[in-house]
Parts: structure tokens; C-alpha cells; sequence
């Protein structure tokens, strides 16, 4: 049995005891030795290291082909022996037929399920599923148009040709097309199981059934079609099964964040083993918690066998989440220029490093009540993390409870603390602000910052005020602050403090209560600050500015030029 | 971070063989009369695909300067070139293969190609604009228009152009070649037993 890690304290905080006394039972933990898989090892399923080895296949023949002559004859006299066996095959009936099926690889049939499924993952807001989606195609269009162009090759000869066509023949562009964007509606739109299965048998008649028609009508080689179907099935095969694998994107068609991850199946499993594995904790249940109040990462509720057992609380952070930080930290520079540090994340290790970091410096650093860090565990190197902490049990949002003077103080107190450890907090909200036993707990601690700006330090006083004023009185905390702090700092903390600077939970909280309580403190002030600008001018914000607008033109650009070339628009 | 040095050493890779491949590329895409000594080049190929009746395919002898092939499109019924020039401006001639042709009314003059029947329409001629006409060459399965579409005032120098660059090969001549390149496996034209069905 390892003991669990304990606070030390330089001071003691008055809290109850049963509180923090609790235990979370630990086994020996186990070192994953080199070699072993990770919990959940990122790979592709026997179905795609299959079309991979075709597509590497094909480019070796393309090599072959394209520095061997003997290659290219063989290749001929394949396509010729198969062609010349199907050619006299054809009968009035099965020729109308074959004509109705290479409608399947019309510019129109291409044109309506592509669009019809950038249409649907945009209304379902499935943006990385759209964008990866966007890519494969683009890709299997540029990649084989490409290719019809480095090989130069004619439509099948000695035979006459029974369908329309564009330009050189291999590979099918076509059956390639047809081929990836089936394949892509597969993985965006269709979820995994049953259907998915079903549908994957569908999309191989279907594309089947266009490679032979075309083969039929003499439109294409035998190996032309061929190529055109390894290319068009592995592209986008590949690219979601390594983009959106299923245990970190999973489709499905209910309500809920795109941030979060799903928990259950392959994933769930390997959180399970890894908790017990490198925390050497006996996990019964892992549940979502909490979902509503977090974007950033998915946070999760960990029964720990004990006795009792004990809850402890977990953020999953992947790549998904270090991407949608750098976004936001992209938008808000281009917004706002530099508020703050807003320098993004190299890797998901260093995110969840500053997350464990943060947590260690407030509980054990700044005598601030804060969740006891417990440990981070490693779903998947470099790209999941697990950051576990202290749970803390039976506790309310700080906006359900009536804030009475003594949670005010305990609350101005907290940011005190905060301003003498030289940490700023930076999101001081209402789902940040537990309160058990008559204290406030301060949570989420990701946007913690060493050494802030005092211009930052003083919005984490103003909105702390905020907060505790949505639940009382506006004069009562402002009296009750004066205590804790000077008129001038007061001061300082709204003029720094409008818009973008409060929390989006907080300015929703005021306007659902109709007030602009901002303005309130404000009154109250001896003399009302100037303001503190938040836009901040530089070379590089505007160098950002003029490099994102360039590439979203180019990417448009390209776009448009692909899919025109394709015949998509 | 780590991904920059890749890309720094992608970008000119990518580039450099883009810039190596272009020259290779532009000869044989070009709608040439000869390609590497030999009559016709693939695009000459997929234009007799294309239009399997005809017994002349269009195709650039030989480019006077400032001239350029511009665009070649070639789909089952129909193959198309254009020509830029310098002086003329872009897309000054634009030479379309088809089975047949809509004549409008035009002027029969003496042919410069064998086997060919030749018609011209003058459709405009604006001093300081442009000049626009069109000419056709008929033949045995085929027809070949020549779109002009002169920027400036010049007329005489980019028809003239045009007559030096833009020629036929035989039918005859490209299915020699395929023979020749398929080493007599294959032939352009299905044999006369081999029809569809």
C-alpha cells in the first residue's frame, strides 16, 4: 500500500477534517518497461495496414512503370487480356446497363454527395470529420489528376469506347473520386457498429459496380480502375483512422461538446488500466462530470476502490484539446492583440505538465484552497493525458449558494493569497468557485500563470468581485473588499476589467440578472478610474493578421481550383 | 517546432522536382506533331481517341516566338488547344477537334493542308479593339476550327503565326506510332471484327 500524496502545509487552513482526511487506497504501481503498447497505442485496424500495403503496391508498380518498359508491357498485356475476356462479354441489355452504373461516376452523382455531406457535417458542426473530410478528397483529386499527368496514358485501345471520358486514363479519376468521398461519408457521417459495417459492404458494390462498368464500356484499363479504388479507398481510410480514430471521435448523433471525448469502449478500458497501472489505483466507475462548465478538456469522475471509496476527480486532455487551445489563443491575439501570455502549447505533454504544475504550486505553494493534485497518467504518449486530482465532495457552484460576508471574505481572501504568491488564477468564474462548509474552493487552475502582469492580477480581484456580487449585493462586497484591499487597487481591478477580460459564464450570469454590475462598482468608486486599454498594437499582430488573411485566401483558392478542376463545382 | 526543419527541407525538395519535371512535362502534354522524333505525342493519342473518325488530327508544329500552347483539353467527342502570344494576347487561337461542325456562313477559300477543305468567317474587325474569325478545316470524320482572337490592331503577323504553328498528322501516322510504342501489341482503332455491341 502507497500512501497518497498529503499536503503540507505552512499554515493550516480551517477546514473539517473528514474532508481532508480521506484516502484513496493505492496498489504498487507498475513501469510500463520499453516496448510494451501504451494504454491506448494509436494505430490502424488490419483492414488499413491492408489498403496501405495496396496503395505502397501500386506505387511500386508506378515506379516500374515509369522507369521500365518490360513493366509497362506487362501491365498492357493485362489489361488487354482482361479487357478483350470483358469487351466480348457485352450485349445490348448489359451495355444499358453498364451505361446506367457509369452515371455513378458523373461530375452530377460526385456533386451531390459531396456537397450533401459538407452540408451535414456543417449542420451537425462535425468540423474535423469536415475538414479531413475536404482534405482526403482534395487529395485523391490533385494526387490522381497528378498521376493521369506523369503516366500519359491512353484510353484502352483496339476496342470502341462506349462511355464518355475526359482526358488521360490512369488512374480512374473517376473511381477514385467516387471511391474516397464514399469512404469519407462512411467515417464522417455513419457510426461505428452495425450500419457502419453495412454501409462499408454497400459502398464496395457500389464502387465496384462503377470500376466494372467503366472497364466495360472500354473506358478504362482494368488497371486503371484498379489503381483508382486502392487510391480512393486508402486516402481517406487512412487519414480517419489516424485524424478521427473512433475511441477519440467517435460519430454519433446526440447533444454534447465536441470537446469532450468519449470514455466508454477501447478508451475507457485504457484509463481504467492506466490508473491502476501508474497511479495503483483500483478504479470501479469512471463517469463525465461536469461536461457544461468545461470546453478545454473532458473532466471525468473517478471512483477509487476504498474504504469507503473515494471519488477523485480526472481531466483528459489529447491533441484534440491542445488544437483548440491554440486557436483560441490565435483568436484572441488576433483580437486583442497581446493581453496576456498567450503563447501556445508545444505538445499535449507540456499542456498537461503546466495543468499538474499549477495544481502542485497553489495547493502546496500558495496555501490556496485548491483540489490536492494526486497524479498525471499517460493514455497515450504525446497525445492523452490524464491529470488527476482531489475531488471535492459535496460541494456547490458558487452561484447556487447565498454568499453570505463570510464567504465574501473567504473569496477577496482567495485572490489576496493568489497576489502574494505571485499568481494570477485568469478564470474566475462562478463553475470555478466551489463552496463546502461554508468555503470557497478555487478549481480549474489550467490558465494559472507565474509572475502575471499586475494589470492581470487586478481583473482576477475584479472578477472575483463579480462573482460574489451576483450572489449578494454589490455594496456589501465592495464594503466587505475594502477590507482586504486598498481604493486604489479596487480601482485599478475595473478599470482593467471589461468584456473579453470576464469570463463568458460570468457575463452571461449579470445579463441573465439584468444588471450591469460593472457600472455599480464603478459608482461606488471615489472617483472613477481612467480606463486600461486591452488592445494591444504590434509588428506581429499585425503580421499575424496579414499572414491569416493570405492563407485563408489560399486555402479558398485552392480549394475552389480543386474542386472545379474536379468538376465539384 | 520539430516540423519546421521538415518543411524547410520539403518545400525546395518538392519545388526543385516540380521545376526539374516541368520542362518533361510541358513536351510531352504538348499538342506536338513530333515528340521525340516520332510523329504525335500522347495528346495527339487521346485527340484521335477522342474523335475516332477522324482522319486528320490538329496538332503545333512548329512555336515562332512569343507563341505558347496555353490549355489542352481533350474529352470523348472533342479536343481543344489554345495558343497565347505576346503580341496577339492570351488564348489568340483556339484550335477545337470534332466529328462534325455547324457551319455558319463562310467563305470557301483554297486550302494549305491536303485532304482538307477550308472555310473562313471574318466576324469582326474593330480598329484599336481586336479582331475576331474563325476558320474550319473539313475532312474525312472530322472537323477542325480555328478560333482567332487577336488583341491590337495587328492581324496579318498572327495569322501567318498561326499557319506556321498549327499543321495535321494522319490518322494513319498516329496508329503507326501506337503500334511502334506498344511494340505491335496494341492498335488504335478496333479491328474492323471487333466492333461493339
Amino acid at each position: 500500500m502507497v500512501e497518497p500524496i498529503r499536503r503540507q502545509r505552512s499554515r493550516a487552513i480551517e477546514e473539517p477534517a473528514g474532508a481532508r482526511e480521506r484516502r484513496v487506497s493505492r496498489s504498487d504501481r507498475r513501469r510500463r518497461p520499453s516496448g510494451e503498447a501504451p494504454p491506448l497505442p494509436r494505430s490502424l485496424n488490419t483492414t488499413g495496414r491492408y489498403w496501405l500495403a495496396a496503395t505502397g503496391l501500386v506505387l511500386v508498380v508506378w515506379a516500374a512503370a515509369l522507369t521500365s518498359g518490360r513493366t509497362n508491357n506487362y501491365i498492357l498485356a493485362f489489361d488487354q487480356t482482361v479487357l478483350r475476356w470483358v469487351v466480348d462479354l457485352r450485349t445490348p441489355v448489359l451495355t444499358t446497363i453498364a451505361q446506367g452504373l457509369h452515371a455513378l461516376g458523373s461530375q452530377w452523382t460526385i456533386r451531390v454527395l459531396f456537397w450533401s455531406t459538407v452540408l451535414v457535417l456543417l449542420v451537425v458542426r462535425r468540423f474535423r470529420h469536415l475538414f479531413i473530410f475536404l482534405g482526403a478528397a482534395l487529395i485523391v483529386i490533385a494526387a490522381s489528376t497528378f498521376m493521369t499527368y506523369v503516366f500519359l496514358r491512353p484510353r484502352p485501345f483496339g476496342t470502341e469506347i462506349l462511355g464518355d471520358w475526359t482526358m488521360f486514363a490512369d488512374p480512374s479519376r473517376p473511381v477514385a473520386v467516387f471511391a474516397a468521398i464514399l469512404v469519407g461519408m462512411l467515417y464522417a457521417l455513419v457510426p461505428q457498429g452495425r450500419v457502419r459495417q453495412i454501409g462499408k459492404l454497400v459502398a464496395a458494390c457500389l464502387v465496384a459496380a462503377l470500376a466494372a462498368a467503366r472497364v466495360y464500356l472500354a473506358v478504362d484499363w482494368p488497371s486503371d480502375a484498379l489503381v483508382a479504388v486502392v487510391f480512393g479507398v486508402t486516402v481517406p481510410l487512412v487519414a480517419f483512422h489516424l485524424l478521427t480514430p473512433y475511441e477519440v471521435f467517435p460519430v454519433a448523433y446526440r447533444r454534447g461538446r465536441s470537446a469532450h471525448l468519449d470514455v466508454g469502449g477501447r478508451r475507457g478500458e485504457a484509463i481504467h488500466r492506466a490508473l491502476e497501472d501508474q497511479l495503483g489505483i483500483t478504479v470501479l466507475e469512471i463517469k463525465p462530470f461536469g461536461l457544461s462548465g468545461s470546453a478545454g478538456s473532458t473532466p471525468l469522475r473517478v471512483c477509487a476502490k476504498s474504504d469507503p471509496n473515494t471519488y477523485l476527480f480526472a481531466k483528459l486532455y489529447s491533441g484534440h484539446h491542445l488544437r483548440a487551445d491554440r486557436w483560441y489563443k490565435l483568436g484572441r491575439t488576433l483580437l486583442y492583440g497581446r493581453l496576456e501570455d498567450e503563447k501556445p502549447f508545444n505538445n499535449v505533454r507540456r499542456l498537461v505538465q503546466q495543468e499538474h504544475y499549477a495544481l502542485h504550486l497553489l495547493y502546496y505553494g500558495a496555501d490556496v484552497r485548491s483540489p490536492a493534485p494526486v497524479g498525471l497518467v499517460t493514455i497515450t504518449p504525446e497525445r492523452e493525458y490524464l491529470v488527476v486530482t482531489e475531488f471535492i465532495e459535496d460541494a456547490k457552484e458558487i452561484s447556487e449558494v447565498e454568499v453570505d460576508d463570510a464567504l465574501i471574505d473567504d473569496g477577496l481572501r482567495i485572490v489576496r493569497e493568489l497576489w502574494e504568491a505571485g499568481l494570477a488564477h485568469r478564470d474566475i468564474k462562478p463553475a470555478n468557485l466551489l463552496v463546502r462548509d461554508g468555503k470557497v474552493h478555487l478549481i480549474d487552475v489550467f490558465f494559472a500563470e507565474v509572475q502575471p502582469t499586475p494589470w492581470r492580477q487586478a481583473v482576477d480581484l475584479a472578477n472575483m468581485m463579480l462573482v460574489l456580487a451576483c450572489r449578494s449585493s454589490v455594496e456589501r462586497v465592495y464594503e466587505r473588499a475594502r477590507r482586504q484591499f486598498s481604493v486604489e487597487e479596487i480601482s485599478e481591478a475595473f478599470a482593467a476589467t471589461r468584456g473579453i477580460t470576464m469570463p463568458s459564464q460570468l457575463r452571461r450570469l449579470m445579463r441573465a440578472q439584468g444588471r450591469d454590475m460593472h457600472a455599480e462598482f464603478l459608482r461606488l468608486l471615489p472617483q472613477p478610474p481612467g480606463r486600461i486599454s486591452i488592445q494591444r498594437w504590434s509588428l506581429r499582430r499585425i503580421g499575424l493578421l496579414a499572414a491569416v488573411l493570405l492563407a485563408s485566401l489560399l486555402i479558398v483558392l485552392l480549394a475552389v481550383f480543386n474542386f472545379r478542376w474536379a468538376g465539384l463545382l | 517546432m520539430t516540423r519546421w526543419p521538415l518543411l524547410t527541407v520539403l518545400v525546395p525538395l518538392l519545388g526543385g522536382c516540380a521545376g526539374a519535371s516541368s520542362s518533361v512535362f510541358e513536351e510531352a502534354r504538348s499538342p506536338s506533331c513530333e515528340y521525340q522524333g516520332q510523329p504525335a505525342t500522347p495528346m495527339i493519342v487521346l485527340a484521335a481517341q477522342a474523335v475516332p473518325s477522324a482522319t486528320l488530327l490538329p496538332c503545333v508544329k512548329l512555336l515562332p516566338a512569343g507563341w505558347s500552347v496555353s490549355d489542352v483539353f481533350i474529352r470523348s467527342g472533342r479536343a481543344r488547344f489554345t495558343l497565347d502570344s505576346d503580341r496577339a494576347g492570351p488564348h489568340a487561337v483556339t484550335v477545337v477537334l470534332t466529328r462534325y461542325c455547324d457551319l455558319p456562313p463562310v467563305t470557301k477559300v483554297p486550302t494549305d493542308e491536303p485532304g482538307t477543305r477550308r472555310f473562313e468567317q471574318i466576324g469582326d474587325v474593330r480598329p484599336g479593339v481586336g479582331f475576331t474569325g474563325t476558320r474550319f478545316y473539313l475532312f474525312q470524320g472530322g472537323c477542325v476550327t480555328y478560333q482567332f482572337q487577336f488583341q491590337g490592331e495587328e492581324r496579318a503577323g498572327p495569322i501567318g503565326d498561326t499557319n506556321l504553328a498549327v499543321s495535321f498528322v494522319t490518322r494513319d501516322e498516329v496508329r503507326s506510332r501506337v503500334r511502334e510504342d506498344t511494340g505491335g501489341r496494341a492498335d488504335l482503332d478496333p479491328s474492323p471484327t471487333r466492333g461493339s455491341r
